[in-house]
């Protein structure tokens, strides 16, 4: 970090010291002697050497780096001097950069460091007023930074003197620099997508012999794109665009029943009025599902069996892939039907598939994936792992993003944005380690970044330090403003939008830029250096706050959970336990197979997910959106230049149903219904009921406790005792849970290892279900929501709107104690309650419920 | 709102096709396709189970590898399990239409959905019984059961001991059929005797009361209704039966007081097979229940559930299950203590009545309720 940090202070600090004597102007000379970082200076066209006064505190000969020097390994930065004529009309006495240039400015750099050291004087382009000089030359941008004026250096302390010495002038020189750190980077180019190959995780995490890993593939799958234009009765695979499969014998009969695939999605929609979601199939005494994504006149489907990969993950994976491939390509059309993509495409799939048939025991036992494992479960297929901050700490990323996403330009009046700025911020997010620490983007923009960021394997890199000095510049097709054309003031084309990822070490800042200028005077195939310095000074001013120790405090901190999915926690021999001892029961032989592990599957996804507490943390209550009065809403209310950008701000408010509602896509609906469905739990100490009480006002926001108490039934009526101490009766602890997709609940790994005990991973089990219960309660309220599209389905789904649902499970602990197993413990009892967050909470009914279990 | 389509399994020939709700039958072809994909799964050895769009749901049935049924309903978010349960009741009733669509429509009669008969509490099951046992001994059977509006009030303990399969679509059969005051018919019963035909008979003798009797060629239909047999076999509880038809639906003992906040409740208890009433129920609302419960070490003990109209509470004991629909001003922390008395007062009840059985065991896999 040392060395960036000396970076961000040059770029700051820079100026010349004579004719082709570019000198380093760092104002610790001692420093800047140990630092091994060179120079290279580009000269533009119009960029000529000028001399200026030397600052008296720069007497230091510092060697001159020329341009021949190699480029030291620590890296380098790009300078870039431009000199810049302004016109004036008629000779003046410049009083003001701003009445006479139209040149608005400000000092750069943050504030503390700046006073600190006792230097404001950086001077930089805030804003460019229309009709002025600085506007008709035409050169200069917002976010230059001047360095001299007429041949002299200009701080902000001599910026009067200077400009009053100068006299009548009737034109005036500038020099301005935009510097930028782009050499010493790992640049991500997408044209030739380097990527930072998932195998490689997968190698490196995977301690199981091969034999285990081809195993794992001995079951149906498949995933297909088909078209629908040429009927399979023709020769061979035609109707085949494009397939993948780990194992090409497991996907023989998949590929055989194609047919099936396309007279489904064909027929069924005269049949229901309404598209195909999935099919399942028992192939190999192999429950299998298949879901369908359709478009145009083709068909894109995937298959797993069920016992791998419950058909509501697996829907959720199908509709997150479409999406990646809409981000990457445009169109599913162009991802599937171009031949060069194919080796790209192959390996999205095969990551995907090889998440998805790794079977969920061997996630949830440790040893498989511990070095990185919460972002390598909550990755593309799940929600987000999110990092829950004290809320001035939240105020403090929040600030620092928005600061980030105003490019520290003055907010300039609309007409004259467009003119000197290249790019618009559409929002940004921060992430820390994986963990998603700060979002200031709409749901389905964070979506879209979020995928491609699990794309480029960014997170996982960021996750495991290898991070070091990335950009990423990608053009988005953002799903939200697909096909849209804007208007910027003069003109009006389709939305180019770059998604900016610049990542420091282990922490990820993600910006969406729109294009706001005519896109062909623009260069798209690299970062504009201006704002992926913005990016770096952001984590600079992070760092320098020491946000990040707080972060790694949180993460390293024993009661503050890891984050992972539930859904690791369906064990798959118990579906498979299930499925078996139900094909016994020969009263339902036939009935069995098709069902039951199928539904206890279903409900589940990646989207209630749980986050496991211990017991004496949850003083930091989770936020679970933004304040109102954040600065999110309002900057985006004051930015609004469309519908969806205020709809965006009420949505930030927190009414779930008018989201859902203001979005016609039902694909994005089903995650942002997520995203509402806020689970969490809460355990109770029976010990210690004041604290439970404590937690219970703190946690109002919050949206279902998990209420551990041992109770004793006593013939009809229901008795209490209390439990003792011991891990099994402090579960589940306040949890908060908040992602833009979805919640995550679960024991952090550590503890997880813990308590590794049978009953807590009954426990475990059963707090999954009865939220996968919870979680498919919600949902039927949410399809409420949904607007027909342009068929009407003959068969409505009919909605009993529940917003809390409770479920009690009992649980008989095997006889513990070793050898003499005399003692044969009381029956468990744990309540599981989910609300939804669309109905505001009674505090005094919410302590209430905590004594719900003992109520009498 | 269902379509159910019957064919054989070898040729795709179809049986029968019935469409319950405002929709127009579907085309034959439309039919073929259905058949025909489930075939063509087969013939590459994998088997087509179930495909959902988005709101509706397709169930693939085959009985005795000779029949198969396609079941296209509405997609009520519960397991396969419900629907599959359907699927075997429809088949059993495979011959009779008002009864299969009898199954699909929303009713007050819920066997079919939990597995145990509906039943109905009655003041005086004594007088009842009684007269039942009488009158069915008069019949030469042993088969015998008065149902008040659809719901078993009393039955000799043959008719008790038949499979709940048999009974529940004897219940729904006989609320199914055009109300008449008499009938005589001929059915099989699918789980007892498949291949032996029996006569049904009924006889109304009060609006909404029924009496059955299953018996063999004696006696006739006419010979019943001469003679005022019913009226004398039945005189002493008509007056009883109309005290309480007009009561109806609250027909609780005196001895239980529900709490106001109950708008309708239902226990099942397994050891009297199933109780169930309901009190003051807005007709208009469904409540579906989903709970799935995959095994005995899965079963959730209670839930309950909030929605913008009602509040439900469900209880499920080793013996019994209690549902209960509360108003929405009943505050959640109440429910639980208000279910736990007024379970605990019908649990009581329950067991000062006469036809206690003990030997019944109701399935646990499915609990469905739809309480109306």
């Amino acid at each position: 970090m040392a060395t960036e940090e000396k970076e961000v202070k040059i770029g700051r600090h820079r100026s010349f010291h004579s004719h082709r004597k570019p000198s380093n102007l760092d104002v610790t000379p001692p420093s800047s002697a140990r630092r091994s970082h060179s120079f290279k200076i580009k000269w533009l066209k119009n960029v000529i050497p000028i001399k200026f006064r030397p600052f008296a505190h720069l007497d230091d000969d510092s060697p001159i780096q020329t341009t021949d020097d190699p480029i030291s390994p620590a890296g380098a930065a790009d300078v870039v001097f431009r000199k810049i004529t302004l016109q004036l009309d008629t000779p003046t006495v410049i009083t003001d950069l701003e009445d006479s240039l139209g040149i608005k400015v400000q000092f750069y750099g943050e504030l503390s460091e700046t006073i600190q050291e006792g230097k404001l004087d950086i001077l930089q382009v805030a804003g460019i007023d229309s009709n002025s000089p600085a506007y008709r030359c035409g050169q200069l941008s917002i976010g230059d930074k001047l360095i001299s004026i007429n041949g002299h250096e200009v701080t902000t302390s001599n910026l009067d003197e200077l400009l009053k010495s100068l006299g009548e002038v009737s034109e005036i020189e500038l020099v301005v620099t935009r510097v930028a750190f782009l050499k010493d980077d790992f640049k991500i180019q997408p044209d030739k997508i380097t990527r930072i190959d998932p195998d490689l995780i997968v190698s490196k995490g995977d301690t199981r012999q091969n034999d285990e890993e081809v195993d794992l593939y001995q079951v149906p799958h498949v995933a297909l794109c088909l078209t629908m234009g040429s009927s399979a009765d023709e020769d061979g695979d035609k109707d085949i665009v494009y397939k993948f499969s780990l194992s090409d014998t497991q996907a023989k009969v998949l590929t055989a029943l194609r047919g099936l695939f396309l007279t489904m999605s064909d027929v069924l929609l005269q049949v229901t009025l309404d598209n195909v979601f999935a099919t399942s199939l028992l192939i190999d005494k192999m429950i299998t599902n298949v879901v369908y994504y359709q478009f145009e006149q083709n068909l894109f489907i995937l298959a797993v069996p069920d016992q791998r990969c419950g058909l509501f993950l697996l829907n959720r994976t199908i509709r997150n892939i479409a999406r990646l491939l809409k981000v990457l390509y445009g169109s599913l059309h162009s991802a599937f039907f171009s031949t060069q993509n194919e080796q790209n495409l192959n390996k999205i799939f095969k990551y995907a598939l090889y998440r998805l048939l790794t079977p969920a025991t061997d996630l949830a036992s440790m040893r498989f994936l511990k070095a990185f494992y919460p972002t390598y479960l909550a990755h593309l297929f799940e929600a987000a792992p999110s990092l829950f901050l004290p809320n001035v700490d939240q105020a403090l990323v929040s600030g620092a993003l928005t600061k980030l996403e105003c490019g520290s330009y003055f907010q300039m009046p609309g007409q004259m944005t467009h003119t000197r700025r290249a790019y618009a911020s559409l929002g940004s997010c921060l992430f820390y380690k994986g963990y998603l620490v700060a979002s200031r983007m709409r749901d389905e923009d964070f979506l879209d970044t979020r995928l491609l960021c699990f794309y480029y394997g960014l997170l996982d890199a960021s996750k495991r330090h290898i991070g070091g000095n990335i950009t990423l510049w990608h053009k988005m097709n953002l799903q939200r403003l697909q096909g849209e054309k804007r208007s910027y003031g003069v003109f009006t084309e389709d939305s180019y939008v770059y998604l900016l990822v610049v990542c420091v070490n282990s922490c990820v800042i993600a910006t969406l830029l729109e294009c706001i200028i005519p896109s062909d005077t623009i260069s798209q195939s690299e970062a504009d250096p201006i704002y992926v310095n913005s990016a770096r000074d952001t984590i600079k001013y992070l760092e320098c706050d020491g946000f990040f120790a707080i972060c790694d405090d949180r993460i390293n901190n024993v009661s503050c959970a890891e984050l992972a999915s539930a859904d690791t926690f369906t064990t798959s021999d118990s579906a498979v336990k299930r499925s078996s001892s139900l094909s016994a029961s020969s009263r339902r032989s036939t009935v069995s197979t098709g069902n039951t592990p199928n539904h206890h599957r279903h409900p589940s996804g990646g989207s209630i997910n749980f986050l496991l507490r211990s017991p004496n943390l949850s003083l930091n209550v989770s936020r679970h959106k933004n304040p109102p009065n954040s600065p999110v809403v309002d900057r985006k209310v004051l930015s609004a230049n469309d519908d969806g950008s205020v709809s965006a701000a009420t949505l930030r408010n927190g009414n779930p149903e008018k989201l859902s509602s203001s979005h016609g896509n039902d694909l994005l609906e089903a995650d942002s219904s997520q995203a509402r469905e806020r689970a969490s739990s809460y355990g109770l100490h029976r010990a210690s009921p004041i604290v439970s009480r404590k937690n219970a006002i703190s946690a109002n926001t919050a949206y279902s406790y998990l209420d551990t108490t041992v109770e004793q039934s006593r013939s009809e009526g229901f008795s209490i005792r209390n439990v003792t101490s011991g891990k099994i009766n402090v579960l589940f602890h306040y949890i908060g849970i908040n992602s833009k997709t979805g919640m995550l609940i679960s024991p952090t790994s550590r503890e997880l290892a813990s308590i590794d005990g049978a009953l807590q991973r009954k426990i475990v089990t059963k707090f999954y279900w009865a939220c996968a219960v919870i979680r498919n309660t919600f949902l039927s309220r949410q399809g409420q929501g949904k607007k027909p599209e342009n068929v009407s389905p003959k068969f409505v789904k009919k909605s009993l709107n529940v917003y809390e649902q409770g479920i009690l499970f009992t649980l008989s602990p095997e006889r513990v104690g070793g050898g003499g197993g005399k003692k044969l413990r009381k029956p468990l009892r744990y309540w599981v309650i989910g609300y939804h967050e669309s109905i505001s909470q009674n505090i005094c009914e919410v302590a209430h419920r905590i004594g719900f279990a003992w109520n009498k | 709102m269902a379509y159910v389509i019957a064919l054989t399994s070898g040729g795709g020939v179809p049986l029968f096709t019935r469409t319950i709700g405002d929709y127009e039958a579907l085309p034959f072809p439309t039919v073929g396709s259905l058949n025909g994909v489930h075939m063509f799964t087969e013939t590459h050895g994998a088997k087509l189970l179930s495909t959902r769009t988005q709101n509706a749901k397709i169930v693939w049935q085959v009985f005795n590898d000779s029949i198969t049924i396609i079941i296209v309903t509405v997609d009520d978010g519960a397991s396969d399990v419900h629907l599959k349960t359907l699927l075997q009741f429809i088949y059993n009733a495979m011959s009779i239409y008002f009864l299969i669509d009898k199954l699909l429509e929303e009713s007050l009669l819920i066997g079919h959905i939990t597995g145990c008969l509906d039943t109905t509490a009655f003041t005086d099951i004594d007088v009842l019984q009684d007269c039942l046992e009488a009158f069915v001994g008069w019949c030469n059977t042993e088969f015998g059961c008065v149902l008040i509006n659809g719901k078993l009030a009393a039955s000799t303990t043959r008719w008790w001991n038949l499979p709940s399969t048999d009974s529940i679509l004897l219940s729904l059969l006989i609320s199914a059929m055009v109300h008449s005051a008499s009938k005589d018919i001929a059915i099989y019963l699918p789980a007892t005797f498949p291949d032996v035909p029996h006569r049904l008979m009924t006889f109304q003798i009060l609006d909404g009361v029924e009496v059955c009797v299953l018996c063999g060629s004696t006696p006739s239909h006419n010979e019943v209704l001469q003679n005022q047999i019913l009226d004398s076999y039945w005189r002493s509880c008509i007056d009883i039966l109309k005290n309480d038809m007009r009561n109806a639906p609250k027909v609780l003992p005196p001895s239980i007081t529900l709490d106001f906040g109950i708008l309708g409740r239902k226990c099942l208890a397994t050891f009297v097979r199933a109780l169930s009433n309901f009190t003051g129920i807005d007709d208009s609302a469904a409540i579906d229940m989903d709970e799935n419960i995959i095994d005995e070490d899965n079963t959730p003990v209670e839930t309950y559930m909030c929605s913008d109209e009602y509040k439900l509470h469900a209880l499920h004991k080793k013996n019994y299950q209690c549902f209960i629909m509360f108003s929405k001003d009943v505050p959640v922390y109440a429910l639980r203590s208000v279910l736990s008395s007024t379970c605990y007062m019908d649990i009581q009840y329950l067991k000062f009545n006469t036809w206690v059985e003990m030997n019944m065991l109701v399935r646990a896999e499915n609990m469905n309720v739809r309480a109306l």
